[in-house]
């Protein structure tokens, strides 16, 4: 999967398809970014990658959501009215910063049923992660066709930071 | 994923091989053990398990500050995080550590068995039409709420009494609560631990299944291999119609657990304690971290009791409007109710003197065998019935804790058939196959949210449940009661 434009999830393909990256990459970012979902026996495997530790955080994070809706996010324009969200989350090293951050995301969604469709990081690096986020509600008729993840995991979780390269490893319960 | 060394480990050369049913993994296997693993399993069983994590998993439990006894792995063990799914470990409570990992994200998940008065032939003309009530009545899938409104009074009564809070406000009978697991309700929950956050996050899925691997199933007793015992759970004999309910403490528990996890995190330096996997994070039971966690996972506990207590309302009430069944809260009894993802603090014999532990059971229930104290009155001759439920397509079964359980698993027994297969490699394996359908040809009728989760909980998905009770029963921990079949499943 390396170097490839695009995250390929693929148990989720017949749903989704193709699943662009989020957030729509500069050039220069592009064939570096991605996301792939991993098989593990009872529970759900991400890997996610990109540029900078900031990239291959939103990937992770945009593969999270791919899990729980079973397709890929929207790349229409977000419709009004938009959610903003500012998010900030503390980890003493990169494993707690990325569990935090996942975690963080999936309260939100769960509990106020927040979609993102944009993420800009304002600082991602121990001891905290700022980001701002731009979305929306997801809306009560919807129905989601993926699995609800219970909770982010510390198991086999990698975070490899590289001078130009991030890649991360994470499990869900689902 | 499997890329891991330890994947392609030769296991036969590790283990030491008790007896058919028993292997060991002794305790210089890996650096830190503080106790050797014990695995129950059949050849077939091992060959299954061998193919993971889950064994390197036992090892990784066994290094648990406090752990007595063994490291044990349950026939179904599969590879989870953390801890196997199917893993047991008990700590001791004066030295020992709690880990949220042994217990999971949904806390309190488990299953209820309710037996009615109906046999197959009065509920098979309508059992499309009810089970497409109980799918309306009890909301099933991702991010799904229920239409009950609770006061702030309703949530504390949630937490702090579970069931029990459930009942008294119609929602079953005390009779319900006399065969429910620490009787629906643990005494140590402390509503004020769980934070905002849980509450918002779950309080207001009470009375849904969720997704996954949860499911509420119509069952038809298929055959009875223990009279006496059947006769005191209420199992009448083949064709009686009994009702499944597997489910847990939805986001409230997840939330819960993930909280503790963060906590447990800086704990662990405090404590100056190390575990080879982040995910088996503690504190010792007496610490005020561990006992934060403690007293929030029993709240959470009780909400999944409470949840369990009102689907069976929900069922009960589709009972009496479908199937025009009179007094459906008398009529239908609960035969018994095992939280399978929990730590209990419970009391037993290590190296003949009665210590306190705190038990893990992560895919695990009890099963505790005739004459235990704990054991409501009803069954205290004939031990705790074991619900063990197998996939959408075969069978489930009951079981009745055996002495054996005490002696050697702190009186627990495995909780399911365990996965064989991972999610995704279930869907690639059942591309083009529509599960329902093939459901319906094998005479079970389906209702689910989504098509993807039905094909990861396939049959095929699972091992088959006989050959784990059947190691169950050999190795001495539980002797099976009844065998049931599925008729209708609702799933998330």
């Amino acid at each position: 999967m390396t170097g490839r434009a695009r995250g390929h999830a693929e148990s989720l393909q017949p749903i989704g398809g193709p699943i662009p990256v989020l957030p729509a990459p500069s050039p220069a970012d592009a064939p570096a970014a991605g996301y792939q979902l991993l098989d593990h026996t009872a529970d759900v495997g991400l890997r996610a990658w990109g540029s900078t530790p900031a990239a291959a955080f939103a990937q992770a994070a945009r593969g999270m959501f791919a899990v729980m809706r079973g397709t890929e996010l929207d790349d229409k324009p977000v419709p009004e009215p938009r959610t903003n969200l500012a998010i900030e989350v503390a980890g003493a090293d990169w494993p707690e910063l990325l569990v935090n951050w996942l975690a963080e995301l999936l309260f939100y969604h769960q509990a106020q049923g927040f979609i993102p469709e944009g993420i800009s990081f304002e600082a991602c690096a121990p001891p905290h992660c700022r980001a701002h986020l731009m979305g929306r509600q997801q809306e009560a008729s919807e129905e989601a066709g993926g699995l609800a993840i219970k909770g982010v995991t510390y198991h086999q979780l990698e975070v490899d930071i590289g001078e130009d390269r991030t890649e991360i490893r994470v499990i869900f319960d689902v | 994923m499997n890329d891991e060394a330890s994947t392609t480990q030769d296991w036969r050369r590790v283990l030491r091989r008790l007896d058919p049913v028993r292997w060991e993994l002794p305790v210089d296997y890996k650096a830190g053990m503080r106790v050797p693993g014990l695995i129950f399993a059949d050849d077939a069983l091992m060959e299954a398990m061998a193919t993971d994590m889950a064994i390197e998993q036992v090892a990784n439990v066994a290094t648990l500050p406090g752990i007595v006894g063994h490291s044990i792995a349950m026939p179904d063990i599969h590879w989870g995080y953390g801890f196997p799914i199917g893993g047991v470990a008990a700590t001791r409570t004066s030295d020992g550590v709690v880990s949220p990992g042994g217990v999971g994200f949904d806390i309190n998940c488990g299953v209820r068995l309710l037996a009615t008065p109906l046999d197959q032939g009065q509920v098979a003309p309508r059992l499309k039409e009810f089970i497409d009530q109980l799918f309306r009545d009890v909301p099933a899938g991702t991010g799904q709420q229920s239409d009950l409104r609770l006061s702030p009074e309703d949530e504390e009564g949630i937490l702090a009494r579970g069931a029990a809070w459930a009942v008294q406000i119609g929602l079953g009978t005390p009779a319900d609560l006399e065969v429910t697991e620490s009787r629906g309700s643990l005494a140590s929950a402390d509503p004020a631990l769980v934070s905002e956050r849980a509450r918002q996050r779950g309080m207001r899925q009470l009375g849904t299944l969720g997704s996954g691997n949860h499911f509420l199933e119509i069952q038809v007793v298929k055959a009875i291999t223990d009279e006496a015992a059947a006769r005191a759970f209420g199992l009448g004999g083949p064709g009686q119609i009994v009702v499944s309910i597997h489910t847990g403490s939805r986001g409230l528990g997840h939330q819960v657990c993930q909280e503790a996890l963060g906590v447990m995190q800086h704990a662990m330096q405090e404590y100056a304690i190390e575990v080879p996997d982040r995910q088996l994070a503690c504190a010792p039971v007496g610490s005020p971290e561990g006992q934060a966690y403690l007293g929030a996972m029993a709240a959470a506990a009780n909400f999944a009791w409470a949840n369990r207590q009102a689907i069976t309302a929900a069922v009960r009430n589709a009972f009496r409007r479908v199937l025009g069944l009179p007094d459906p809260d008398a009529a239908i009894r609960v035969v018994y109710d095992v939280a399978h993802n929990i730590a209990k603090i419970e009391r037993h014999l290590v190296d003949g003197q009665e210590l306190e532990l705190c038990v893990h059971r992560k895919g695990a229930t009890r099963a505790f065998p005739p004459g235990h104290g704990d054991l409501p009155d009803r069954y205290r001759e004939i031990g705790q019935p074991v619900l063990i439920p197998g996939d959408m397509g075969r069978y489930s079964y009951v079981c009745v804790g055996q002495p054996g359980a005490m002696a050697e698993t702190w009186g627990s027994s495995c909780h399911g058939a365990g996965r064989a297969l991972s999610r995704g490699a279930a869907k690639r394996s059942l591309a083009g196959v529509d599960i329902a359908e093939q459901l319906r040809a094998r005479g079970v009728i389906v209702r689910a949210q989504n098509r993807w989760a039905l094909a990861e909980e396939s049959s095929e998905a699972y091992k088959d449940v006989r050959t784990v009770v059947s190691v169950l029963a050999r190795a001495g921990l539980a002797r099976v009661v009844a065998e049931l079949q599925p008729l209708g499943v609702v799933k998330g």
